[in-house]
């Protein structure tokens, strides 16, 4: 059976030739043009309709509160569970969610919740302080596994109840149905940020015992959704739940779609089978561009900071002017328009722009190639060194963009690709030279520093670069005791300014979280914890605009 | 048929070294490749838990004992048809890959249908009418087909008979309705239609030039019956092989597939399981995949005997 091959290979190209060509042809349905401009249509918030979003991330496993730290299970569990007191999502602010209302002792140790009598579960019993207790102690219990287990930790009697010697959190008390009060054994200024935690969602005891596992497959909350059904790595459908508090939420259902593939989502967003995704930097480029689809853009700093983290005990590195002198060796900017299609910020220090405590006088380090070479000079290194990175497949891409630059002042960059997994173990171990990735997550920005420049966290906790420094430790234990805001806001100004200075990381970019939505969507906010951590009560549908397209 | 059934029970039975083999291999890669279980149960931030209660944690899912007694309890269980449970989602591992099956069936059935649908026909035809241009276009369209990447072909049925023309849904599971399964059956189909067409031109080549053929002939048959009655049941021997070997991967092999059109199936379970490390899962998955891909072979070898009555099984 030889062949004719050159017929063969010649139908090869003409089909790819052809196809390619026809594929380039842009992915805009012809009635998004005639569809109204942003703004268009109602503007008065309407009831009624079902909202259907991308889940990016792969199937949650599980949307029992407690059990998956992922953005995956997190996006739905928030809005089927409430919390104590709700962390509004884009300001930070603590509001009043199943409490009404709250005090705090002066001495800061004890704090008093006052609960509303008006919530319900789904299955239509009254919440009490019982069930925040049940749910507080079921969170911190080691038999439970969640990677939370440590939320409360500084509330009285933890761990004679992780240790199994206590079998109650006596640092819990149930005062009366709807008085619950925690108690601390030392001041913890992000204990309001902790029990709001989306993961500190209150659950019905009486049904985590009845479902055992499969709480986590038919979840019972208390939130403005309801949990109607979920078919695995296919959607999760939830309902509104008529019942609330706080008053039905506009949308009648919402539609999770679990969908991996960016360019399934695009073709599923342009059919207009999706209302909304959280879009990514090949998709940013080209449709911030679009005269129609740059105005259904929602665009917001993540607090997440991309930096190249340095291992502070390895030499070269160990001396402050070689880390000074790779931070001024790059220039950032160029990166985040070239590599990353604009869609990030570029740093000036370890604190996003969307932190509380950002500093817009801050000044980092400019590019500035000659005084980056007089800094290695001066280090005793004039013929630069060999810096090994650890990057994975998506990161190297940037480092692949910073080697030019560090080639340039001597420095020559060997990559080392990695799963990210393994490139996590050996940073936490220390068995690094220099790695890139991405850090934060964090609205708090004392809880954000400390985590990943304090001592006390060397290594595995977060401060994995081995930063070192008593002053910045002194400033940071300083405001984990402090509770007024403006106080601590200036603590974390001062910690950054000393963290500039020593430059531990090579500070790059602050990620741009982009968010994408169909002109009949409202209601969508620039969340900077992370986009797709959106409040779906707060969102509508202009039915009207929708069905006519 | 006695002889048959003893050939399945000794069949069977060497499916047991082979599945036990396969555990075995699969315990060892996800053991050795480097990092602590805990974290993928717990997660990253777990990495400053109090060792106290990390030990508690080992001890409760058993991931304190030595890797092969590990092994050894992971075999008896799974013997009891308990394969463990999730770490990701805390729920039995036997649950989450039964819930695949059938989204995975239906895949590899509809591409199955597909394969054979468009395959048979334009190898038969190209056989027939050797050297014209029907020939020549399905062979090259047979060659298009196994060079396409599947992924660029699902995005181009995506994109042309979804997005464009709004016939089909994009993608989806859609529960479960017809319309949602034919275009991933088309993409995971057309590159084995490719093979197939390929594979029974040849054999009917072969075939039509034997002496039988043209005995038939020489009686004065129509050609459709000679083509068919007496050179295709005599071609079918390669044909059914390849459709075997093609078939285990439809059923197993269709990660791309099942990602591009978002179809809820085994391979996407298995490729999430590995990306999280959840060892459990990872486990039970390939066990049941190794089962399917047996199984099927076994089939597959039953089928000779009847198209076949020179096979006989001792």
């Amino acid at each position: 059976m030889q062949h004719r091959w050159w017929p063969s290979l010649a139908a090869v190209f003409a089909v790819l030739f052809a196809a390619a060509g026809l594929a380039g042809a842009g992915l805009e349905p012809a009635w998004a043009q005639s569809a109204a401009p942003a703004g268009g249509g109602a503007s008065v918030p309407q009831y009624g309709g079902t909202f259907v979003k991308s889940l990016n991330y792969g199937d949650p496993g599980s949307l029992d509160p407690i059990v998956k730290n992922e953005v995956a299970a997190l996006m739905v569990v928030m809005n089927l569970f409430d919390r104590l007191v709700k962390v509004n999502p884009v300001t930070g602010q603590i509001e009043p969610m199943l409490a009404e209302r709250w005090t705090i002792s002066d001495d800061g140790l004890t704090y008093t919740f006052y609960l509303r009598d008006d919530a319900k579960f789904h299955n239509g019993r009254p919440i009490t302080a019982e069930d925040v207790k049940y749910t507080l102690e079921r969170l911190s219990h080691p038999a439970n596994a969640s990677p939370r287990i440590n939320l409360l930790v500084g509330v009285a009697g933890l761990e004679e109840f992780q240790a199994g010697l206590a079998g109650e959190i006596v640092g819990l008390q149930v005062v009366s149905p709807y008085e619950f009060v925690i108690r601390l054994k030392e001041p913890k200024p992000t204990l309001l940020h902790d029990v709001g935690d989306p993961m500190a969602g209150i659950v019905p005891r009486e049904e985590v015992e009845r479902l055992g596992f499969d709480f986590g497959r038919r979840p019972v909350g208390s939130g403005p959704f309801k949990f109607v059904s979920w078919r695995s790595d296919d959607e999760i459908v939830l309902e509104a739940n008529l019942d609330y508090w706080a008053g039905r939420p506009y949308l009648d259902r919402v539609v999770f779609r679990i969908m991996r593939e960016e360019a399934t989502r695009d073709a599923e967003f342009m059919a207009g089978n999706l209302d909304a995704m959280t879009i990514g930097e090949a998709q940013y480029a080209r449709y911030s561009r679009d005269p129609f689809w740059s105005q259904h853009l929602i665009e917001v700093p993540e607090l997440f900071t991309r930096a190249l983290f340095l291992n502070n005990r390895v030499p070269p590195l160990d001396n402050v002017l070689v880390r000074q002198a790779l931070n001024y060796a790059i220039e950032k900017r160029l990166i985040v328009e070239r590599v990353l299609s604009n869609k990030a910020y570029p740093a000036t220090g370890p604190l996003q722009s969307s932190s509380p405590a950002f500093n817009p006088d801050l000044v980092g380090y400019p590019y500035d190639p000659e005084r980056a070479r007089a800094l290695l000079r001066q280090a005793g290194y004039p013929n630069g060194f060999e810096l090994e990175v650890l990057a994975t497949a998506s990161g190297s891409v940037v480092v692949e963009a910073l080697m030019g630059f560090l080639a340039d002042i001597g420095v020559n960059v060997r990559i080392v690709r990695l799963e990210s997994t393994t490139l996590f173990e050996r940073v936490r171990a220390g068995d690094y030279m220099a790695a890139y990735y991405s850090t934060g997550g964090e609205l708090d920005p004392i809880s954000f520093l400390a985590a990943r420049l304090h001592t006390r966290n060397h290594g595995a906790a977060g401060n994995s670069t081995w930063y070192a420094n008593p002053e910045v430790d002194r400033l940071l234990d300083e405001a984990l005791r402090t509770t007024d805001p403006a106080r601590r806001i200036e603590l974390a100004r001062r910690v950054e300014e000393i963290v500039v200075a020593d430059a531990p990381w090579v500070f790059l970019n602050y990620n741009k979280a982009v968010m994408m939505h169909q002109p009949w969507v409202h209601g969508l906010q620039p969340v900077p914890t992370d986009i797709d951590f959106q409040d779906l009560s707060k969102v509508w549908i202009d039915t009207n605009m929708r069905r006519s397209r | 048929m006695g002889s048959v059934a003893r050939f399945v029970a000794r069949r069977v039975l060497l499916m047991v070294p082979v599945l036990v083999g396969i555990t075995l291999v699969i315990f060892v890669l996800m053991n050795v490749v480097p990092g602590d279980p805990l974290y993928a149960l717990i997660d990253e931030r777990a990495a400053g838990l109090d060792p106290a209660v990390a030990e508690q944690l080992r001890r409760q899912w058993g991931l304190d004992q030595p890797l092969p007694i590990q092994y050894v309890r992971f075999l008896l269980n799974a013997v009891q048809g308990d394969l463990g449970r999730s770490f990701i989602s805390r729920r039995p591992v036997t649950e989450a890959v039964a819930e695949r099956l059938g989204a995975t069936f239906k895949l590899g059935l509809g591409a199955l249908a597909v394969a054979l649908a468009l395959g048979l026909p334009a190898g038969i035809v190209a056989a027939v009418r050797r050297g014209t241009w029907v020939d020549t276009a399905s062979m090259m369209a047979a060659t298009a087909g196994v060079s396409l990447p599947v992924f660029w072909l699902g995005m181009l049925l995506m994109y042309w008979l979804a997005v464009r023309w709004q016939w089909l849904p994009p993608s989806g599971y859609g529960g479960g309705e017809l319309r949602y399964l034919v275009l991933p059956s088309l993409t995971l189909g057309l590159p084995v239609a490719a093979v197939i067409a390929r594979v029974t031109r040849s054999a009917m080549l072969e075939v039509l030039r034997q002496d039988y053929v043209t005995t038939a002939r020489a009686k004065g048959l129509g050609e459709g019956r000679v083509v068919l009655r007496h050179a295709l049941a005599n071609a079918l021997i390669p044909i059914v092989t390849i459709v075997g070997v093609q078939a285990g991967n439809l059923l197993t092999g269709a990660v791309v597939t099942e990602t591009v059109f978002n179809w809820p199936g085994l391979g996407r379970l298995l490729i999430d399981s590995i990306g999280r490390r959840d060892m459990p899962l990872v486990q039970g998955a390939v066990l049941v995949i190794a089962v399917l891909f047996a199984l099927v072979n076994l089939v597959v070898d039953i089928l000779y005997a009847f198209i076949d009555p020179r096979i006989r099984y001792q």
